[in-house]
């Protein structure tokens, strides 16, 4: 119990580069902007464009009366109230992507895309879900350290107004926990989708094999794997590295093969099945992985502040 | 607040909480029987068919999904259209499933002359061998 508790000060006590979570705010309000709508067309084909026109989720009923099945009862939106919220979201994923109240963005762009997917039981998706929540979890996280146009505005308006007091440099360092939070999330799910396959029919490559029977696996990748190996054999490493992942990760000897092999797993899985931006968000998520700043990297403002009781 | 330096770390127990929170909340919606952030993905394949009857004081009247198809938002065409056949699915056929009775709300409001809608879902393995089936009776008289 004491060496429990003395690792989770550790945790509640270690500080990290501003740069791991500066990248994470960013990559996933990308990625959010990109899975919302259909802007990366010109670019780029992606898997939600063939359903996706314009903002996803936005009013698509044609004709009333209109099929109204919230996941919450009696949480369906009109088209008015809905298309508000899609707007909504729209924008304040750019205000996180920007880092314009970082954290308050994050927590708002999380409750609002929350609220467009219980108004309609169809929209659910574990990829959907997944990046919801990571994005809920970034409310909890030092956010504007880095790469935050606020911050920036802030210290031009006080460098051009005479007299003004001198901002604080930005710290070397944030506090880590909130990492540990989301590295919570990372292990959570993966042992939660290797637990799920121990079923006898998806151990016995059953599964597999319908699933190419029907079409939704394929490619090059595809291919060479199921030859190489069959059904049965690629269903129990898929399952097994699923529940070997967060044993990798949460050691800090393994973390590194933790990393690589997720890393691996996502790009393979990606290639050969129509996940959308799951493996994106697990990828990303591997960020809180960034390892802990040394006691001597701590920034001076902070240890000030800690030495004065204001930070812990 | 848009930087670290004077947040406070949160007290042991409340990082408990949220670390528990997020490792936990897919095992507790396995625990609830809900597939709704389980991550339980592509754990099988299914094959579900759809089927809708409009009873009125003189017929059974079948009812075509294809009917349905302006009233549904995109996200609900895209899963409940292709029950008319047999359609392939994973996970989101428990999500037709749960939105059996707000299905047959809308077909009494389709269908003013209906005094009820008998709704019958049929889940078989990919392999077309039974494996539940639910038939639910929404009355419109009472809506």
């Amino acid at each position: 119990m004491r060496r429990a508790l003395k690792a989770l000060d550790r945790v509640r006590t270690g500080e990290v580069s501003p740069w791991a979570y500066a990248i994470l705010r960013v990559s996933l309000a990308v990625l959010h902007l990109v899975r919302s709508s259909d802007l990366a067309r010109p670019v780029v084909e992606l898997e939600h464009h063939r359903w996706v026109r314009g903002l996803d989720f936005s009013w698509s009923v044609t004709r009333a009366p209109e099929l109204a099945s919230p996941a919450l009862h009696g949480f369906a939106l009109g088209p008015i109230a809905n298309d508000i919220l899609v707007y909504a979201r729209t924008f304040l994923c750019v205000s996180l992507l920007l880092g314009v109240r970082p954290r308050l963005s994050a927590a708002a762009v999380a409750i609002v895309s929350y609220a467009l997917l219980l108004a309609d039981r169809y929209r659910y998706f574990h990829h959907l879900h997944l990046l919801y929540v990571a994005l809920g979890l970034l409310a909890f996280c030092p956010l504007g350290d880095r790469l935050s146009l606020e911050r920036q505005a802030r210290l031009v308006w006080r460098r051009f107004r005479p007299g003004a007091v001198q901002d604080l440099p930005p710290p070397a360092s944030s506090p880590a926990w909130s990492l540990a939070v989301l590295r919570a999330l990372v292990s959570g799910v993966y042992l939660s989708a290797g637990l799920a396959k121990l079923e006898p029919e998806y151990w016995s490559g059953q599964t597999l094999a319908e699933l190419d029977r029907i079409g939704m696996l394929g490619g090059p990748a595809w291919e060479v794997l199921r030859n190489a190996f069959g059904y049965a054999w690629l269903a129990r490493f898929t399952c097994l590295i699923e529940l070997a992942l967060p044993l990798l990760l949460a050691w800090k000897r393994t973390r590194w093969l933790g990393v690589a092999l997720a890393v691996t797993f996502h790009l393979v899985l990606g290639s050969v099945l129509a996940v959308s931006t799951f493996g994106v968000t697990m990828v990303l998520l591997l960020l809180s992985y960034w390892p802990k700043s040394r006691p001597q990297e701590r920034s001076p403002e902070r240890a000030s502040a800690a030495y004065n009781g204001r930070a812990g | 607040m848009t930087s670290g330096e004077t947040r406070p770390s949160p007290s042991r127990w409340s990082l408990l909480a949220l670390l528990t929170l997020a490792f936990g909340s897919p095992f507790l919606a396995r625990a609830l029987g809900t597939m709704w952030g389980s991550f339980g993905m592509f754990q099988r394949v299914e094959r579900y068919h759809l089927e809708l009857t409009a009873e009125t004081p003189r017929a059974e009247e079948t009812v075509r999904l294809s009917e349905l198809a302006p009233h549904l938002s995109r996200d609900a065409r895209r899963l409940i259209l292709p029950a008319a056949g047999h359609a392939f699915g994973s996970d989101q056929i428990e999500l037709v499933e749960d939105g059996l009775e707000d299905l047959g709300e809308l077909v009494c409001k389709l269908r003013p002359g209906a005094t009820s809608i008998d709704l019958r879902l049929t889940r078989s393995t990919a392999r077309n061998e039974l494996l539940h089936r639910r038939e639910l009776e929404v009355r419109c008289d009472e809506r």
